[in-house]
C-alpha cells in the first residue's frame, strides 16, 4: 500500500489512466485474509481518499472493486483441493474496504453525490447485502445525504446504471 | 545509498519471478519514491525507479503472481 499511496497521493500526475493493475493491487491489499495487514492497508486507504486527490481515487476503486464482485467465480476442482486458499473476496473485507472508500470528510455536495452513487452497485451486491443490509442507507446517513434529494438530482445517473447500462448475471454466481 | 536501493529495483525488474527479489526491489523503490518526493538528487537519476513502477505492461510490483506469493510485509509495500 505505501507504493500505491507514494504513487497516487505524490505523484498523480505520472499514474496513467491504464493504471488498473495497480488499482487492483490495492484492493487486493485491503482485503487480503489476514485480519492485521489488512487494518495497516485500509489505514493507509484511509488517508489515501481523505486526501486531496481522494474522491478521483475512490471512484475508481469502487468501478475496480464492482467489476471484482461481478467477475464469476473461480470453478472448484474437486474435493481434494478445496482446502486450498480461497480467491474470493471475504465479502465482511469488502464492507470494510467499501466503508473505508466512503469515509472521506469535508467533500463537496458534488463528490458527494458522486460517491453515493458509485457505492450504490457495490453496497447492493447479495455478499455484501446479506452481512450488512442497509450499508448504502448508513453511508448516506453518514454523510449527511438524503436519499430523496439524491435520487431527484441524479435521475439520469440512476437510469443509466440500472436500465442503459443492465447486466443480466444469474444469481447462482454469486458467492454467499 | 542510493545506488544500492537502484541496484534492488533493477534485480527486481530482471528477476520478476523471484517473489523475495520483487519484495526487496519493492522496498527500495518505496524508498526512492519518498526521496523523489523531497527532491533529493541522485547518481543516475529516477529514471530506472520510474520505469519499474509504472510499466503497467511488466507490472512487476503489482503482478497477479506476485500478489498471490507476497508475504505480509510484501502487501504492506505494496
Amino acid at each position: 500500500m505505501q507504493l500505491g499511496e507514494k504513487l497516487l497521493v505524490n505523484f498523480p500526475e505520472k499514474v496513467s489512466a491504464n493504471a488498473t493493475p495497480l488499482y487492483k493491487a490495492i484492493l487486493h491489499c485491503v482485503t487480503v485474509t489476514c485480519p492485521e495487514t489488512r487494518k495497516k492497508n485500509l489505514a493507509v486507504l484511509r488517508r489515501m481518499v481523505n486526501g486531496l486527490g481522494g474522491p478521483s481515487i475512490s471512484k475508481v476503486l469502487f468501478a475496480e472493486l464492482l467489476k471484482l464482485l461481478l467477475k464469476p467465480p473461480a470453478p472448484t476442482k474437486n474435493d481434494k483441493d478445496s482446502n486450498e486458499e480461497s480467491t474470493e473476496l471475504l465479502p465482511h473485507a469488502v464492507v470494510e474496504c467499501i466503508v473505508t472508500l466512503c469515509s472521506s470528510s469535508g467533500l463537496t455536495p458534488e463528490h458527494l453525490r458522486a460517491l453515493a452513487i458509485d457505492s450504490l452497485l457495490p453496497t447492493h451486491h447479495p455478499s455484501v447485502v446479506k452481512l450488512s443490509p442497509n450499508l448504502w442507507v448508513k453511508i448516506l446517513k453518514f454523510h449527511n445525504i438524503k436519499s430523496k434529494d439524491l435520487i431527484g438530482q441524479t435521475g439520469s445517473e440512476l437510469r443509466k446504471i440500472f436500465i442503459d447500462n443492465y447486466q443480466a448475471l444469474p444469481v447462482g454466481k454469486f458467492v454467499y | 545509498m542510493a545506488p544500492l536501493l537502484l541496484k534492488s529495483v533493477e534485480k527486481a525488474v530482471t528477476q520478476p519471478t523471484q517473489s523475495v527479489t520483487v519484495t526487496e526491489g519493492l522496498s527500495a523503490a518505496v524508498l526512492l519514491l519518498s526521496l523523489a518526493h523531497a527532491k533529493v538528487e541522485i547518481d543516475g537519476g529516477y529514471q530506472a525507479v520510474w520505469n519499474a513502477v509504472l510499466d503497467m505492461d511488466k507490472q512487476i510490483f503489482v503482478s497477479e503472481k506476485y500478489l498471490s506469493s507476497a508475504t505480509n510485509e510484501g502487501m504492506l509495500k505494496i
